[in-house]
């Protein structure tokens, strides 16, 4: 659990954070999404004392952060930073070990874990002995996320950490975060100006305009309610009712009834899928099965309208 | 045939220049060797009677036209292997038979009657000299690493064995180092010793400045202008505003009398070469810290190393290339320097410098300007090396 | 900042007032060394002196950039790259042969006095400034040449609208150079006859007379030190006006250490 309490940060009399505050509750992968300049990498940077406020206090599992040595306490959170942040004269296994280094580990442990964090990384054996820069943009941020896990930190601080990567090695490593996410039920925050990786990613999503939270809430609760014409915009306009469909199932605008028909879909389905299916097969009415291939209604495209709505 | 066949024939079969480098070299070489390439004087300061290359002998002028003939027809050669392989060839073969060339007829001009006689080289030599080792460069330009080394290696071998087999003791050159044969050690070992002590002191000097420049922000521009000014300061000059100051340590304090320090001699010239080596040094390092990248610093921050871990792990390592490059800056001005000194009484190769322009002994002159240029030059070369293999370990 | 332009009127005043009113410093002179019987240099006055230092500079030093700049333009055009790496070379390794090694080998080949010098001050002066030439001229960015071209400049007023005015920094930059190297190696010119301000100082430490070599080192130190100075003004100017003008496409700085 980490939370922010009444946090302020001034640069040259000027307010550019706060006050805010903010609790990130165990296993959640909060995404902090705001336009550049609001203030997101000062609120992540905050966490692990790299930034100190100038006001309020942050505690992580009700310890707060500023009674800690600063150094200790970065040994024991991960941390990407954007660009990788690689070290350029070391090879990437030597990168890779920084902090169980660091945190004195024996040497036999330290190239277990190398091995082991290279596999949950997804890089390849033979990327170990090079130089980051015989890497690739995509090679590199697996590295820098490899260099955060390596000493098993149960948090993990990631500074847009796909962003300079082309959309399909971004998409693959945004997929392999979450699988990551859900395997480790570490906690992550995560930094980023794209609204879609937040909304991908997330569990929890801050948005944030100049240095304060402009709303926070589950991914479903943002695009169904945008609190202002900010987050709206923000969310994507018109564009955030299609979105928002990919967060609500089948089964929340079930009709009873079995009204047959020979398209169906299951109730675990979203209802951007139901919709998708309406549209190639022409009709405006499926049937609803369960897991079990039992039908238990319909659906029809009127609910789904309505659904976006919201 | 096809077209592409035919394209391949017309370029074989047709001359074409392919080299103009190579052409400008033979051109050079061809209107240089006309000069004196020997120069017979009956003693130090009467002038000389030219010899041209071409009157030296039938077989030495055979031999030297058919170098340059070489020369030139490697720039017409399409082959680019070819081509190296010749220019290279032609350029070693130059400066190999200059030498040795200009050995033998100078011993053929050696006269009995006349044990006085001077024979220096002229500027044809010079000229012919200077083509071989650029034709040399061209040659090896697209040559593997590996072969470059052991080419010019072993090169630098064959002209240094025909220097040292006595095959060039007729020259004037050759008997000034001869009869300078006592002093020369000392005064070189002096030389050498005034770099080292200079590089060595001004390294430790520079550790402070450099971590003041760094890392207070407030000091840095002092520092540079400080440094930047001294730096300006004409050798010379700087040599003797150090005169006054250090006679008045030596009148007045024994001990620094004993120990060595006065107004002439070794401590104002390592003074002045420690003052001079401040900014090169302390500008390359400023420049290797400052350029270590933020988000690497801001990584290291962020894995939680403390600010000594961070410039001993991250900010040193990666500054090290810089912190060579700005020892070889020093090593190679201080060397330079370094005959200027002399004129202070510090000694080392300038001695010879300054004692030959005052003597009119030329030939005195080039005992102490070749082979410090030689020294500067092996310094570079060496520090080249060491640069780019500079790679640290975590 | 405040220091420096404090100083540099300071430094230019102090200068001007030694070089032209030597003499009366005599008082204080022969109260610095009572046993020296001429505390002050009279062969030649230190005006003259620095007229001379600042001929032999100035000759050298613009010979050496008009020649410089034609090689350096010449090795970056199509027709010259192919010499190129060689020029670069002997560029490179001639800057490590010492500048006074190179005035003692003017000697065999031209003399005493002043041609010597001239000689030694113009080889050397060229090397840093065909340096800077061929850093500036590759420094300017390709997308800037290729918006050149695609604009229908022609060569000729691609190089003199566009690429010299970017390689600008970089050449004045060597010519910085060339000129403090020169200033220092004309003072040790007087060592093989040439009148400057350095003959004070050569007769001074030939005669044991410290007070003259005190004078020569004064002086040409602080005319070495004015001229860095205006030089610096120069940049300074310069890096102001290419910033004003031409935001996006201003030559950047080569960094020091490169990352292996
Ligand atoms: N060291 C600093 N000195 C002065 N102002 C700063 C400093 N660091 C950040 N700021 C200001 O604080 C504000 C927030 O910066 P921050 O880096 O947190 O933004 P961000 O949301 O991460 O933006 P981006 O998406 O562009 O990275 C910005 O207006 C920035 O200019
Ligand atoms: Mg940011």
């Amino acid at each position: 659990m980490i939370e922010f309490d009444a946090v302020e940060k001034f640069y040259a009399g000027q307010r550019v954070l706060g006050p805010l505050s903010l609790s990130i509750p165990q296993g959640a992968l909060c995404v902090l999404v705001g336009p550049s300049g609001c203030g997101k990498s000062t609120t992540l940077k905050m966490i692990n004392a790299l930034i100190t406020p100038d006001a309020g206090s942050i505690r992580i599992n009700a310890q707060p952060v500023a009674s800690h040595p600063a150094e200790e306490l970065r040994r024991g959170i991960g941390y990407v930073i954007q660009s990788g942040g690689l070290f350029p004269h070391w090879r990437v296994r030597d990168n890779i070990a920084t902090v169980p280094r660091l945190l004195h580990w024996e040497k036999a442990r330290v190239a277990a874990r190398i091995n082991e964090v290279a596999e949950i990384a997804a890089i390849h054996r033979a990327l170990l002995d090079r130089f980051p820069h015989q890497l690739s943009g995509g090679q590199q941020q697996r590295v820098g996320v490899a260099r955060a896990l390596a000493a098993d930190p149960d948090i993990i601080l990631m500074d847009e950490p796909f962003g300079a990567l082309d959309p399909v090695t971004r998409a693959a490593l945004q997929k392999e975060l979450a699988r990551l996410h859900h395997n480790t039920g570490k906690t992550i925050v995560l930094v980023t100006h794209d609204m879609d990786e937040a909304l991908a990613l997330g569990t929890t999503i801050v948005v944030m305009r100049k240095g304060e939270i402009a709303q926070s809430g589950t991914p479903a609760e943002i695009l169904a309610a945008p609190r202002s014409d900010f987050v709206r915009d923000f969310v994507g306009g018109a564009d955030a009712a299609m979105k928002l469909l990919e967060f609500r199932k089948v089964r929340e605008v079930l009709r009873g009834g079995a009204e047959s028909c020979d398209h169906s879909i299951r109730t675990h389905d979203t209802l951007r899928s139901a919709l998708t299916e309406m549209m190639t097969t022409g009709r405006s009415i499926l049937t609803v099965q369960n897991e079990s291939g039992a039908i238990v209604g319909s659906i029809h495209v009127e609910d789904i309208v309505g659904a976006s709505k919201r | 045939m096809s077209t592409a066949d035919l394209a391949a024939t017309r370029r074989t079969s047709r001359l074409a220049l392919h080299d103009r480098v190579a052409l400008v070299l033979a051109l050079v070489a061809a209107a240089g060797s006309f000069g004196a390439f020997l120069s017979i004087a009956p003693n130090r300061l009467a002038d000389g009677r030219p010899l041209t290359l071409w009157n030296v002998g039938l077989s030495q002028t055979a031999i030297v036209l058919a170098l340059l003939v070489l020369v030139f027809m490697a720039a017409f050669i399409g082959d680019r292997t070819w081509r190296s392989g010749a220019l290279f060839a032609s350029g070693a073969g130059l400066l190999i038979s200059m030498l040795l060339i200009a050995g033998t007829a100078a011993a053929a001009q050696l006269d009995p009657q006349e044990p006085a006689r001077r024979i220096a080289l002229g500027s044809a030599f010079w000229i012919l000299f200077s083509v071989g080792v650029l034709a040399c460069f061209q040659g090896l330009q697209h040559a593997a690493r590996i072969w470059k080394a052991l080419l010019s290696l072993a090169l630098a071998a064959a002209l240094i064995a025909i220097a040292a087999s006595g095959e060039l003791n007729s020259l004037s050159l050759a008997r000034e180092f001869h009869a300078q044969r006592a002093t020369f050690p000392t005064e070189l070992l002096r030389h050498i010793g005034l770099v080292a002590a200079a590089v060595v002191v001004a390294s430790f000097c520079a550790i402070p400045l450099v971590l003041a420049a760094v890392y207070r922000s407030g000091a840095r521009s002092a520092i540079f202008t400080t440094l930047n000014l001294l730096q300006t300061i004409p050798s010379i000059a700087l040599f003797g505003l150090l005169i006054a100051p250090l006679s008045f340590v030596a009148a007045h304090v024994s001990l620094a009398r004993e120990i060595g320090i006065g107004g002439i001699g070794a401590a104002p010239a390592l003074i002045a070469l420690v003052l001079y080596g401040l900014l090169p040094l302390v500008r390359s390092a400023d420049a290797g810290l400052r350029n270590v990248p933020a988000n690497v610093q801001e990584a290291a921050r962020g894995m939680g190393m403390n600010a000594q871990e961070i410039f001993w792990k991250v900010d040193l390592p990666l500054a090290l290339p810089a912190l060579v490059s700005g020892l070889r800056v020093v090593t190679v001005q201080s060397i330079g320097l370094a005959i200027v000194a002399a004129l202070i009484g510090a000694g080392g190769l300038g001695t010879f410098v300054f004692q030959g322009i005052g003597e009119y002994a030329l030939d005195l002159v080039l005992v102490g300007a070749l082979p410090t240029i030689l020294l500067a030059v092996a310094a570079d070369a060496l520090f080249q090396i060491v640069i780019a293999n500079v790679r640290s370990r975590p | 900042m405040m220091r420096v332009g404090l100083l540099t009127p300071l430094l230019a005043l102090a200068f001007v007032a030694l070089a032209l009113f030597m003499p009366a410093t005599a008082p204080f002179f022969h109260w610095l060394f009572p046993e020296n019987p001429r505390p002050v240099f009279l062969r030649a006055s230190f005006l003259e002196l620095t007229l001379a230092h600042a001929e032999l500079v100035l000759i050298s030093a613009g010979a050496a950039t008009a020649f410089a700049l034609g090689v350096g333009i010449f090795v970056t055009r199509p027709a010259g790259r192919e010499f190129l790496p060689i020029v670069g070379a002997l560029a490179a390794v001639g800057q490590t042969f010492p500048p006074a090694a190179v005035l003692a080998l003017a000697v065999p080949a031209l003399g005493y006095g002043e041609a010597p010098t001239l000689l030694a001050l113009f080889l050397y002066s060229i090397l840093p400034i065909l340096e800077g030439t061929i850093a500036g001229l590759h420094a300017v960015p390709a997308d800037v040449r290729e918006a050149a071209d695609g604009l229908g400049f022609s060569s000729a007023t691609k190089l003199t609208r566009i690429e010299l005015p970017l390689a600008a920094p970089y050449i004045l930059a060597g010519v910085r150079t060339s000129t403090i190297i020169a200033i220092g190696t004309a003072t040790i010119g007087s060592t093989i006859g040439a009148l400057s301000l350095g003959s004070p100082i050569v007769e001074g430490l030939a005669a044991e007379n410290t007070a003259y070599v005190l004078q020569g080192a004064l002086v040409v130190a602080l005319f070495a030190i004015l001229v860095d100075r205006g030089f610096e003004l120069l940049e300074r100017r310069l890096a102001r006006q290419s910033r004003s003008e031409l935001p996006a496409s201003r030559p950047r700085r080569a960094a020091a250490a490169a990352a292996p």
